[in-house]
């Protein structure tokens, strides 16, 4: 009994010193903390973001279209007479939400399906892979813009179209992780203990896929924003007004050289926080596996 | 060996397109409003209605018309368009063609700049040049093409006004103005792969340049310039070229969206305005073929680096 205990307690130790070995890391790494800064801030305009607006988002003034940015508006208005900077701020939010949820629905998904493929092997391995590849073999924005025009636009098919695209690469990797400990004795030995399979997916092996996962669904968040806002771009997000950015650059293409602005200021909101994100997720990455080299692509 | 690898791959394949089949059209079954409708408008007659979706082939079960579909499909056969009167194969070959002079042109722009700048910062690993190339490629793709593109345009087309912002001109028409209009969307296509080159090929370099028969190489007093001609190249180059023909497909698929902002004719661009207007042949076939293109280059990828490297050829 009190063996027990005592093992239990320096694996707890470990655990504990292991994550102060990570957090002294994470601190220490400047790009993770230039995209934890840059995430924060937009959670931050996500969460205030209608309560600090200088301008209703939605507001029409005739009187003001295509004004160029000046102290009343300083990131301009567009050829509604909107206040930019009021869109911009507002469209954190979309992009925020849609991130979180598409990567929390892949994380899901992805999970499951990757625990069984890899925990079961054989024909469900089989047809679970099968499946998974053939989603890959599709170019991620036709399947997205697929799904999306079968759906119908808004925020939970965006969402779902998103998960949908993103949940077999986590798929594959959770796969991955559980074929490299499936056959390690701490497996074995619960498994001739009699424990039941969803026992030992659920408390042997999710704990020791989880390293990859958070690393895996962190970068996921910067992918989710560059595939939402993609599907906005072509039309295939959400319906005007709403201010979101994918849509407020598409729609500021129109008059792309006589308001660069309107362009301007949405297109740096996307790509800054899509570095933050990856930057956040690198950080990550680099502190749970240093021998890892970054290889992270634009549409992956 | 490698002929059972290649047999292998080919069933997988065959089953991959089979089941991307049964989706796309599965999907295209989902989309929501009624075909017969979109193409006679608002204003049509029952009876018209019904007549349109007879000659169609609407009115018959799914079954029978995924079967229909996919053996016409097989032949070469796609039927014709829903909207525009031609045979399908006309709307996409044509546009797949022109999206793979740009693929090509893409490719060539990340491999002249990609694997020098990669191996330039391999050489010089950590040092400033190192950091300074990381970030701007870093930058490039945590900008989406959408993004870069409309900037591209903006700064090129717009305000210095020297590169045309869209639209296509035939080579047939001369090198400079088929060129031209080909810059800036192939620019915005280069930096969706760029940092994936440089950062491959800089881990390819750091790694050869810390292995043994460097070291004796110098040692031997070779030239820099030789040895890294002949030894480093060679080897760290592989999987660069290697992850750049699989990435072929990929490629196709993902200048979608390049092709819209540069109002492009390329064959994403004919898939979204067939998606658009509920245009079932055109969006079916021209997915799977997109999908075929994608699982050929990887498969003749995967055959080729088991051919080079001896180390791979699994059983």
């Amino acid at each position: 009994m009190s063996g027990g205990m005592q093992i239990q307690e320096t694996a707890g130790l470990r655990f504990r010193q292991r994550l102060g070995q990570i957090g002294a890391e994470l601190r220490s790494n400047p790009t993770f903390l230039a995209g934890t800064i840059i995430v924060l801030l937009f959670l931050f305009l996500a969460a205030v973001g209608p309560y600090i607006t200088p301008h209703d988002p939605l507001a029409f003034d005739f009187r003001a279209r295509f004004s160029p940015p000046s102290s009343s508006h300083l990131f301009g208005t567009d050829d509604y007479g909107r206040d930019v900077l009021s869109r911009v701020i507002t469209g954190a939010r979309i992009s925020m939400l849609l991130a979180l949820y598409s990567t929390i629905f892949c994380l899901l998904v992805g999970t499951v399906l990757g625990l069984i493929a890899g925990y079961f092997g054989g024909w469900a391995d089989e047809i679970l892979m099968r499946l998974m590849d053939t989603l890959l073999s599709i170019p991620a924005l036709l399947l997205g813009l697929l799904i999306v025009a079968s759906l119908g636009r808004g925020l939970t098919n965006v969402m779902l179209a998103v998960g949908v695209v993103y949940s077999p690469r986590i798929a594959r990797v959770v796969r991955g992780q559980v074929l490299a400990i499936k056959e390690e004795q701490f497996i074995l030995a619960a498994r001739s203990q009699g424990e039941s399979s969803l026992y030992i997916m659920a408390r042997e092996i999710l704990p020791n896929v989880a390293g990859p996962l958070i690393v895996e669904a962190s970068l996921r968040m910067g992918f989710a924003i560059l595939l939402q806002t993609s599907l906005s771009f072509l039309g295939m997000g959400f319906s005007p007004p709403t201010p979101d950015w994918g849509l407020m650059v598409n729609e500021a293409r129109y008059f792309i050289f006589d308001a660069p602005w309107t362009l301007i200021f949405p297109a740096i909101a996307i790509g800054l926080t899509i570095t933050g994100f990856n930057l956040f997720g690198d950080g990550i990455r680099v502190a749970l596996d240093p021998t890892r080299v970054r290889v992270s692509r634009g549409e992956e | 060996m490698i002929a059972r690898l290649i047999a292998r791959r080919a069933i997988n394949l065959v089953i991959t397109l089979f089941l991307i089949s049964l989706i796309v059209f599965a999907v295209t079954q989902l989309l929501p409003g009624d075909v017969a409708q979109m193409i006679l408008g608002p204003y049509a007659t029952p009876d018209n209605l019904a007549v349109l979706r007879t000659r169609l082939g609407l009115d018959r079960p799914a079954m029978a018309q995924y079967l229909e579909w996919l053996s016409g499909f097989l032949v070469g056969d796609w039927g014709p368009s829903f909207t525009m009167n031609r045979p399908t194969r006309d709307l996409l070959l044509p546009p797949l063609s022109r999206s793979l002079e740009l693929a090509g042109l893409a490719l060539l722009g990340v491999v002249v700049v990609g694997i020098p700048l990669g191996i330039l910062a391999g050489l010089k690993e950590n040092s400033v040049v190192d950091h300074l190339i990381s970030v701007v490629s870093y930058s490039g793709i945590s900008v989406p093409a959408f993004v870069a593109g409309s900037l591209f345009i903006l700064l090129f087309a717009g305000l210095l006004r020297v590169l045309p912002g869209s639209g296509y001109v035939p080579i047939s028409r001369g090198l400079w103005p088929w060129l031209r209009h080909l810059i800036l969307p192939a620019a915005t296509t280069m930096l969706m792969l760029l940092d994936y080159v440089i950062r491959m090929t800089r881990v390819g370099v750091v790694e050869v340049m810390k292995s043994k028969y460097i070291r004796t190489a110098r040692l031997k007093g070779l030239p820099l310039a030789y040895i890294i001609r002949r030894h480093v190249l060679r080897n760290a180059l592989l999987p660069t070229v290697t992850v750049l023909a699989m990435n072929m497909g990929w490629l196709v698929g993902s200048m979608v969206i390049v092709e819209m902002v540069f109002a492009y004719p390329g064959i994403g661009r004919a898939i979204v305005s067939a998606i658009t207007t509920r245009d079932l042949p055109v969006v079916q076939a021209g997915v799977l073929l997109l999908a075929l293109i994608t699982c050929l280059s990887t498969l003749a990828a995967d055959v080729a680096y088991a051919f080079l490297n001896p180390k791979i050829r699994y059983t």
